[in-house]
């Protein structure tokens, strides 16, 4: 059976590019580990990371009587020797949050000094970001596979430099660069406004210029391939629960109301221009695919939390999209 | 006064985006209780369960079964709560066994669920509208009604309402999944009005009543004559704990097939874990409860092994003996109540319809999840753009139950059903063993698990203790239908394994057909789906 199958070539080469895609890995060290070696095992020619690099809590773990504790997931967690600390520390960086060893005099201080608190967030997502940038060329470069990133909505302006200074990684936000001979990437991290009026979160106004400068640069919409954080409006990939004015998910009749979250102004970019694919991310439970007329648009979705990576492998030839697979593990 | 110390923080988060879809614990329980089914899962409780088991409680019957079918929901949360997402036993098992296994299991199981909700939306022209309008003929004294009913469950009768029915619960299912949820929101008020009626009508009867009126309406089948006619057509009871035990034991999936519906689509519940394992062992103890509450009432009544009687007859017994073994008609007769009679019939009938939608609606999840891997064309995961509804999978379930509704007519509605708990058993043999093997197979995903998924007894995992017994309850459900030709496959063994094998057959082909394409025309080799990715 094996040989059978393995007649038909899955390998690219002759006319087409594989294409690796993810994005709100949110600080967890399990996806991102899995996203190096999917590249290598699913033979990756290119890996594009959509955004959302940073994780979302530190979990503080506080020195209590010579002993050490923490809460993870609502579980009281409780260490005591070196080996048993490293193994918390571990799991915590698994599920894409950060730890802080401190005393209960210190917790109590960075909750009371938001500022404080900023600065440590800072600290501690990009010191986990400059780790990921350098695993990253150690493992992709010599398997000559570029990697190309973008900040999403989620990530602090702070991270910029960070991925601008990384040595094997393209920052590639707010540009059109060529991916290869064939192919151009454009690529936005930008999204518009979320209920929580996070660090990228725009009105749509500023969405619709920067959307409408950005694909003004595109050469061929033919062979274009967008990296838009934000995924277009109305479409089955950006579809999320509504909220009411407390930030309560609303049900009606037990069920969940759902709404779309996306970008209007990406989805009339996507109708005008017409390219080749378009990748996003931002809303984790919408993973799927949807047709916009000729453009196919994918968002692999996120269980960063569950150390679980979701990503889109995607074939492409120069003008057409080859076959796509949305994988998770 | 010393000061007392600020609690240590537990967690600092800063400000981000997110969130996950939630069907909450009250949501579930109403879709286990239709996918139960107030209706049908009430009809034979008091009409076929007792007559296959002369002597045996009725209530012990449903406590055994309910038990048992406890210990599978357990099991089935924590398949949903481990692949919170669409077809989650397809998924867990995909990933944990192999496609190859899981995929054929799954093909299956959809199959036979769009044929069963045919022979589901069959119950309304061959057992609700008959026991609705045969009724109210005698009750009311409405001849048109006797005849329609009389008509209505011909296979002219089946083929013309069922299929109505099918059509009206394909158009239900064109609404966005909030209307759905709408309607059957109203189905479970309407159900439980229904019961209402039912159990209010036992509470203030009487023995004299019942048996008054009962010689009154039926005179054909007088209460007296009842038991001495079942025993001279072959009736035997047996009593004792052991043979209730033994009937609770097969008749869990007859009574309580579909509390554990929302596994199904876990990828839309809240905190899974929770919410599944709440959700199913609600609607299980609803059902039960109600049930149980509806013949403590009536035995107080009617002697227990009256009712099997009629039951025993409604199937055996001369043709010149009427018979009227429906719940709806003991209290109908015992308060002939026009307003009553038309709260039973509508709550009843719609929550038919409301059943055969559960069955759409999971199916139409399971399919989605085969789009995602990309086993069947990403067509038939087609949402439409405006109402949200999965129009072309929900299109496809309505052939199965037309189909259904077919074999129903032609051959007969227990047919199906029969068969179905045999199919419905099998294929849940492969996701069981993947919940059994989960913790050991897939280590890493366990322990990250949350809640009851990574819970453990005496050093084992407890989804391997509680997915062994439920392997076991399975396993024992498959040998009962060779072992009890009464519940089983009778005649149609050799039918029904050769139709089994075929579709399994059909799963794997369909499986390397997709894989084959996918690879020659796409570069796509699907098996990286369910390949584990390790950590570099």
């Amino acid at each position: 059976m094996k040989r059978f199958f393995a007649r038909r070539s899955d390998r690219p080469g002759a006319g087409w590019i594989r294409l690796l895609y993810t994005a709100d890995l949110h600080g967890s060290n399990a996806a991102f580990r899995k996203l190096l070696s999917a590249a290598k095992l699913h033979r990756a020619q290119h890996v594009i990371i959509g955004g959302d690099l940073t994780g979302k809590a530190i979990v503080p773990i506080v020195k209590v009587d010579g002993r050490h504790e923490a809460w993870l997931f609502g579980n009281r967690e409780e260490v005591e020797t070196d080996a048993e600390l490293r193994a918390l520390r571990e799991k915590i960086g698994t599920v894409g949050f950060y730890d802080h060893v401190c005393t209960p005099d210190e917790a109590r201080a960075l909750d009371a000094d938001p500022q404080a608190l900023h600065r440590l967030f800072v600290e501690k997502m990009n010191a986990r970001l400059r780790e990921w940038l350098d695993l990253a060329g150690e493992h992709l470069e010599p398997l000559g596979v570029p990697l190309w990133v973008i900040p999403g909505n989620d990530d602090d302006p702070s991270v910029d430099p960070v991925l601008e200074a990384a040595g094997y990684a393209r920052m590639v936000d707010h540009r059109v660069v060529e991916l290869d001979e064939h192919h151009e990437l454009v690529s936005l991290g930008d999204t518009s406004m979320t209920p929580w009026a996070c660090p990228r979160d725009y009105p749509e106004e500023h969405m619709y210029r920067v959307v409408g400068d950005l694909l003004s640069k595109v050469r061929d919409p033919d062979t274009a391939i967008l990296n838009f954080h934000c995924p277009p409006r109305d479409t089955k990939i950006d579809q999320c629960p509504a909220l009411n004015e407390r930030l309560e998910i609303v049900h009606r009749g037990g069920q969940l109301v759902t709404t779309s979250a996306g970008s209007a102004a990406i989805r009339e970019g996507i109708e005008q221009l017409q390219p080749l694919l378009s990748l996003h991310g931002h809303i984790h439970e919408a993973r799927g695919s949807h047709q916009i007329g000729r453009t196919l648009a994918l968002n692999p979705g996120s269980e960063y939390a569950e150390g679980i990576l979701k990503a889109a492998i995607v074939n492409l030839e120069p003008r057409r999209v080859k076959g796509y697979l949305l994988i998770s593990g | 006064m010393a000061e007392v110390a600020a609690p240590t923080p537990r967690l600092f988060v800063r400000k981000t985006s997110g969130l996950i879809r939630t069907i909450g614990i009250w949501g579930a329980l109403a879709f286990g209780v239709h996918c139960i089914s107030l209706s049908s899962s009430g009809i034979i409780t008091f009409q076929w369960v007792p007559s296959l088991w002369p002597g045996a409680s009725i209530i012990g019957i449903l406590t055994v079964s309910a038990l048992f079918c406890a210990m599978h929901a357990y099991t089935y949360s924590q398949i949903g709560a481990a692949a919170p997402r669409a077809g989650a036993d397809y998924t867990l098992a995909s990933r944990t066994l192999h496609p190859l296994l899981a995929f054929p299991a799954s093909f299956a199981l959809v199959l036979f669920s769009g044929l069963v909700a045919g022979s589901l939306i069959a119950w309304i022209p061959t057992v609700a509208l008959p026991a609705f309008l045969q009724a109210s003929g005698i009750l009311y004294d409405q001849a048109w009604a006797v005849r329609f009913a009389e008509w209505s469950a011909t296979p002219t009768g089946i083929v013309v309402i069922g299929t109505v029915g099918v059509l009206v619960t394909l158009f239900s299912l064109m609404f966005p999944t909030r209307t759905v949820v709408k309607v059957l929101g109203l189905g479970l008020i309407l159900g439980l009005a229904a019961w209402a009626v039912i159990l209010l009508s036992f509470a203030t009867g009487s023995r004299d009543t019942f048996v008054a009126n009962w010689n009154r309406f039926v005179p054909n089948g007088p209460f007296e004559r009842v038991l001495p006619v079942a025993r001279e057509n072959g009736i035997e009871f047996t009593r004792g704990f052991g043979t209730t035990t033994l009937a609770g034991l097969i008749m869990g999936f007859w009574v309580f097939y579909g509390y554990y519906i929302p596994t199904f689509f876990a990828g839309e519940v809240k905190e899974a874990p929770r919410t599944l394992l709440w959700g199913a062992w609600g609607s299980l103890f609803t059902t039960w409860f109600v049930f149980a509450l509806g013949a403590f009432l009536l035995l107080r009544h009617v002697p227990q092994d009256w009712i099997a009687a009629e039951g025993y007859l409604y199937t055996v017994g001369p043709e010149r003996f009427d018979t009227f073994p429906f719940v709806t008609f003991y209290a109908s007769m015992m308060q002939p109540n026009v307003l009553f009679f038309l709260i039973m019939a509508v709550g009843f009938i719609y929550t038919l319809i409301n059943l055969a939608q559960t069955y759409f609606f999971y199916c139409s999840r399971i399919i989605f999840a085969w789009a995602f891997d990309r086993i069947v064309p990403e067509r038939l995961a087609y949402v439409h753009p405006e109402t949200g509804s999965p129009r072309v999978a929900v299109l496809l379930v309505a052939i199965l139950a037309e189909l259904g509704v077919l074999a129903s007519a032609y051959y007969s509605v227990l047919f199906v059903q029969f068969n179905f708990v045999f199919y419905a058993a099998i294929t849940m043999v492969v996701p069981i063993v993947a919940a059994i093997v989960y913790p050991y197979r897939k280590r890493e995903l366990w322990e990250a698990g949350a809640g009851h998924v990574r819970s453990m007894i005496g050093g084992i995992p407890t989804m391997t203790l509680v997915g062994i017994g439920t392997l076991l309850f399975v396993l024992w459900l498959v040998a009962s239908v060779f072992i009890y030709p009464a519940v089983g496959l009778g005649e149609n063994v050799d039918t029904v394994l050769l139709t089994f094998g075929a579709i399994a057959a059909a799963g794997v082909v369909v499986f390397l057909v997709a894989r084959w394409y996918r690879m020659s025309r796409e570069g796509i080799d699907i098996m990286a789906t369910f390949q584990e990715i390790p950590p570099a």
